[in-house]
């Protein structure tokens, strides 16, 4: 069964359509990619799905089987599923412990910290840097504080913007290291939005390929790669 | 000069200007939730001092009761003005403009409302912090009693924010919805709850300071409009409107300058040097002068 499904998602903003009639779905324990350019509609997606933005009427975004279109954002994250946003988005002056409890909101008391704690064993910098404000941190350390935030929230899918955006090389290896390593251990659903498809091709099972609004290209990932898109949008300039 | 008199001014600043920094409190608490500033901000002020007056020396309630029972409905008359202004302005479309100029009339609403209610005559404000001739003597200087009470209660008040914004994980969901809205709300934080703790926390705490400036300037008008709410402004507009330590400190340092130049120059320009703060503050340093946070607009 599918864990969610969108039917004919379409948002648009001031009447300029961002996503037209948009469908696909992510099984239970998938690893996902969205990939496409600037401007494709990729974080509208997200944005779409957490309810952090308006769907047009049509619109179905079906999570275990519920229409969430419409529901309030908080109310959708509560619902299980955790949305890891674009350029990380920290809380600057709350301390990195802080950042986690919050985030822990829906996770039982008893098992929250616990919870925590396995975050630092994962990121064991963050460990060091426990009471410091996470706006001080550097940008890698932020990343991985903000998909830590995801990991203690208990929710079964996990959506992550564009995690290597404005990081360096070693450190954006490093992160998909670990959402690989999360994946395998802790049975977690993965929607991965990324511009970079060398470094979410081999994590993903499936790939969507978005291109101004629409979907232009889905399939296993065995099925897309060797298309003439997929070489033309990433490959090409090597 | 005398010691002395330094030693006096400095006390009774202190004290004076703890209770502008509360009134600043409400301003950022406000700012920090929604955004907005609400211009009638200090009229919780006057209404928590006219219930205490009612509930105490009309109808003749204890202290501790009268207390409660004012400040929880200022408490509640700040859900009010989130469920009756703020959210029908948002619905419609109205912004920042539409939301001054609504609490702007509200301001002047609640000053007609307690002309019609109670004239528009001070009422002395009961003797529950000592009576004005009670004085604390203590190296040759002579305090009155009520200073120490405004020191009591804001320490209290203080303590119990600090824990409430630093201890509850309401507090920090509080705070992580000051920083960034959208971002709390992807964590599963009921942003309904916290706005309207912002709200009830905002005319809380201008509500305590109204009763306790009450000694000072009686049951008046006074505590519902004019000088005393700008001061709050200067308050909170120190503290760039986003740090509520800063507000605090804000309200002291605008308290002990204000008697210092009672004593230096004249009592008569004593309310200009407020406003020329709150100027100077907005046009050299505005986005404030003690703000830790590191989140900035």
């Amino acid at each position: 069964m599918s864990l969610l499904k969108i039917r004919n998602l379409a948002v648009s903003y001031n009447g300029i359509p961002a996503l037209k009639k948009v469908s696909f779905e992510i099984n239970k324990g998938e690893v996902v990619s969205v990939l496409g350019p600037n401007g494709a509609g990729k974080t509208t997606l997200l944005r779409a799905i957490s309810g952090l933005v308006k769907c047009e009427k049509e619109s179905e975004i079906l999570y275990k089987g519920k229409n969430i279109v419409g529901l309030q954002a908080y109310k959708i994250a509560r619902m299980g599923i955790a949305h890891v946003p674009e350029g990380r988005q920290v809380f600057p002056d709350l301390s990195v412990q802080e950042n986690l409890e919050v985030a822990s909101v829906l996770t039982s008391l008893n098992r929250r910290s616990g919870k925590i704690q396995k975050v630092y064993e994962l990121f064991q910098e963050l460990n060091s840097r426990k009471n410091q404000p996470a706006g001080t941190l550097s940008g890698g350390e932020q990343q991985m504080l903000a998909i830590g935030r995801a990991l203690v929230s208990d929710s079964e899918l996990i959506m992550v913007d564009e995690p290597s955006m404005g990081l360096a090389p070693v450190i954006i290896s490093r992160i998909f290291k670990t959402l690989r390593q999360i994946v395998q251990e802790q049975n977690l659903t993965l929607l991965l939005v990324e511009q970079n498809a060398k470094l979410s091709l081999p994590l993903s099972d499936r790939i969507y390929v978005l291109s101004q609004g629409r979907i232009v290209l889905s399939g296993t990932v065995d099925e897309v790669k060797d298309s003439d898109l997929i070489r033309q949008m990433y490959f090409a300039r090597e | 000069m005398e010691t002395k008199d330094i030693l006096q001014n400095l006390v009774s600043g202190i004290a004076i200007g703890s209770t502008y920094g509360l009134i600043g409190l409400g301003v950022v608490f406000l700012w920090q939730s929604i955004e907005r500033i609400n211009f009638a901000n200090i009229s919780s002020a006057m209404l928590s001092a006219y219930l205490f007056y009612t509930f105490y020396s009309e109808i003749g309630m204890g202290f501790f009761i009268s207390f409660v029972l004012s400040v929880g409905i200022v408490a509640l008359y700040g859900l009010g003005l989130r469920y009756l202004i703020h959210e029908p302005i948002t619905k419609r479309g109205g912004g920042r403009l539409e939301f001054v100029v609504a609490t702007l009339m509200i301001c002047v609403l609640w000053l007609n409302v307690i002309i019609v209610f109670y004239g528009g005559l001070p009422k002395p404000f009961p003797p529950v912090f000592g009576k004005a001739t009670d004085f604390v003597r203590f190296a040759g200087v002579s305090l009155p009693v009520v200073y120490f009470y405004i020191f009591l209660v804001v320490a209290i008040l203080m303590a119990f924010l600090h824990f409430l914004l630093r201890k509850t994980l309401v507090g920090k969901s509080l705070r992580a919805t000051a920083q960034n809205k959208e971002v709390a709300q992807l964590m599963g934080v009921n942003v309904n709850l916290t706005t309207s703790l912002a709200f009830m926390l905002s005319t809380t705490v201008v509500g305590i300071a109204g009763i306790l400036l009450a000694p000072i300037y009686f049951v008046s008008l006074e505590l519902g409009g004019g000088s005393i709410g700008i001061k709050g402004f200067s308050a909170a507009v120190m503290a760039g409107l986003i740090d509520p330590y800063g507000a605090v400190v804000g309200g002291i340092l605008l308290g002990i300058i204000e008697n210092f130049s009672t004593l230096f120059i004249s009592s008569t320009y004593r309310d200009v040097i407020s406003f020329l703060i709150l100027v100077a503050v907005l046009i050299f340093k505005p986005k404030g002068i003690f703000v830790w946070s590191l989140h900035r607009d």
